[in-house]
């Protein structure tokens, strides 16, 4: 037997998508319309169609960007190609292809369900093939969705593993964790997708802070709900850093500077590092509110993002590795601007992909832009945050590889700092 | 999973709401789910020789119907709720194994498996 035949007979492949009963009806009409689009994708008359084409042509719409950005790395570095982006990238979607390729815009679309939907395959099927139709169900069961039904979902699960609430399984899912403390493995509750999450952090936005508070204390409480409480958590600070700081019993946090380590740094700090660092021209904290700002990093322009201090940048591209929100600042005496970027983390050591090294050099370039437009020769620098709850000593952040590539130009390479928002009161 | 096992020649029960299948000999034989897994084929001169079940049935806080003489070995998926399982797992001494999310190579390919990898399949149970 030769080798060939033998691992043929020794690796099935079962396929899952394309078991699906609709699977050839809709693969057909798919390819059609793809066949006939050209350039430009059809519109249709059918709303489930329609909807596909849609997230087809947004998603060749971020391609298109993305291979901008990536082409004016280029050009602006001459032979050093921006690999950063694509180092350690295991995207599907980068890796699809061609869209006019139905196989290429099939999982596109899986990967379009994925962050929709989240993972399980009744509901990522459906949003392949009835993508309309599975959104409204979805949004139905937001629509009435509080923090307190989170709260009684969590409550229940973690006493009897059982999920109560009609709607609960289009909001959250549940999975196995490795233990951490304890001998045996536990399980966990989670937003069930990006998507999902992203619109209960925007509700839990608009909450008042004590029953946030409340809220994350109980998550940190039940150990099925850890996860939650990273989510409530950057909801807090998010809170915090666009409002200003507010509390009367606490003195404000103050950023103090991470050690580094190694070529691509792990930036550090440990009880020792309680001296609050002087370095920096502006509170990344301060008692003044910033206007919490949403901003497309995956847009054309980043239309929204000004050279004026007072504007929290919450990004809308869901699924950011490297950081969660930015603010900008101005120095005229230094003439230095300085994009802030933060990463909210309950966790004790933070990682990242390189994937998040590109939208921090297309701010700069849009700030670079900026600048060129008031003919100013300020240079522009970014500078790391990494915000943490005060209950641990010890923090540790890992930045991902692709630190020293695509720095010529836009050098988004900087110092790292951490502030420690207190939680000990709960 | 019924892939799987049939792939490596064993005898299979697959469990649903109206209907249980046993997959025997390259035949599947039908009857309706509310007559119940008993009274099965025995492996003659073997007291003891259950059949895969496969259950993928929603029976809410009861349980599947598996009595002391069901003479199955079940693999039932639920939810992590223990009233759905706790009838038999703990008499059977069963484990218990939480399957993580799908990722979107799977949900895409389905599950890749090697056939090299059943050698902990009871060769005792193969038919063929």
């Amino acid at each position: 037997m030769s080798p060939d035949r033998g691992s043929s007979l020794t690796v099935l492949r079962f396929c899952s998508l394309y078991l699906q009963p609709e699977y050839n009806d809709f693969r057909s009409i798919l390819e059609t319309l793809l066949l006939l689009g050209g350039s430009t994708l059809p519109t249709t008359d059918k709303e489930a169609i329609d909807a596909v084409l849609e997230v087809l042509r947004m998603e060749r719409e971020k391609v298109k960007v993305m291979e901008a950005e990536e082409n004016e790395d280029r050009d602006e570095m001459g032979d050093d190609i921006s690999a950063s982006a694509t180092d350690q990238d295991e995207d599907m979607v980068d890796e699809a292809g061609p869209m006019d390729n139905v196989d290429n815009a099939l999982k596109i679309l899986v990967h379009n369900a994925t962050e929709e939907f989240g993972f399980a395959p009744r509901d990522v099927y459906n949003g392949v093939f009835r993508l309309s139709q599975t959104r409204e169900d979805h949004a139905t069961a937001l629509e009435n969705f509080d923090c307190a039904e989170l709260r009684e979902i969590t409550k229940t699960f973690n006493v009897q593993l059982g999920l109560v609430s009609g709607h609960s399984h289009r909001v959250v899912v549940v999975f196995p964790y490795p233990p951490e403390h304890l001998d045996f493995d536990g399980w966990g509750i989670d937003f069930k997708s990006i998507q999902i999450r992203e619109k209960m952090m925007e509700s839990m936005r608009l909450q008042e802070d004590e029953p946030l508070w409340e809220l994350y204390g109980y998550f940190r409480r039940v150990s099925d709900g850890s996860t939650l409480a990273g989510w409530v958590f950057e909801a807090i600070v998010h809170r915090m850093f666009s409002g200003g700081w507010r509390s009367d019993s606490e003195p404000m946090p103050q950023p103090i500077r991470m050690f580094s380590v190694g070529s691509v740094p792990l930036f550090s700090i440990d009880s020792s590092s309680s001296t609050p660092d002087t370095m920096l021209f502006f509170e990344p904290l301060r008692t003044g509110a910033r206007a919490a700002t949403r901003v497309d990093l995956s847009a054309r322009q980043l239309s929204g993002v000004t050279l004026a201090d007072d504007k929290f940048y919450i990004p809308t591209a869901t699924n950011n590795p490297l950081f969660d929100s930015f603010t900008i600042d101005s120095d005229p005496s230094s003439r230095t601007v300085v994009i802030s970027i933060f990463q909210i983390t309950i966790s004790t050591a933070h990682g990242g992909s390189a994937k998040g090294y590109l939208p921090i050099r297309r701010i700069m370039r849009h700030v670079r832009g900026l600048l060129e437009e008031k003919k100013s020769k300020a240079k522009v620098e970014v500078v790391y945050f990494l915000v943490c709850p005060d209950d641990k000593s010890e923090h540790e952040w890992q930045m991902p590889v692709g630190w020293e590539k695509s720095t010529t130009v836009d050098d988004h390479r900087g110092k790292a700092f951490c502030i420690r928002v207190p939680v000990s009161g709960l | 999973m019924l892939t799987r096992l049939i792939s490596a020649g064993q005898v299979v029960l697959l469990c649903g709401t109206n209907y249980i299948r046993l997959f025997y000999q390259d035949r599947v034989y039908v009857r309706l789910a509310q007559f119940g897994i008993e009274d099965l084929p025995e492996r003659k001169g073997i007291p003891y020789c259950p059949i895969w079940a496969l259950i993928d049935v929603d029976y809410h806080d009861r349980g599947p119907p598996l009595s002391h003489t069901s003479n199955v070995w079940p693999i039932q998926v639920s939810s992590p709720n223990p009233v759905r399982w706790k009838s038999w797992v703990k008499q059977r001494r069963g484990a218990e194994l939480g399957m993580p999310l799908w990722n979107t190579g799977e949900l895409m390919a389905g599950y890749v498996f090697s056939l090299l990898s059943l050698s902990a399949v009871d060769p005792g149970h193969v038919t063929r």
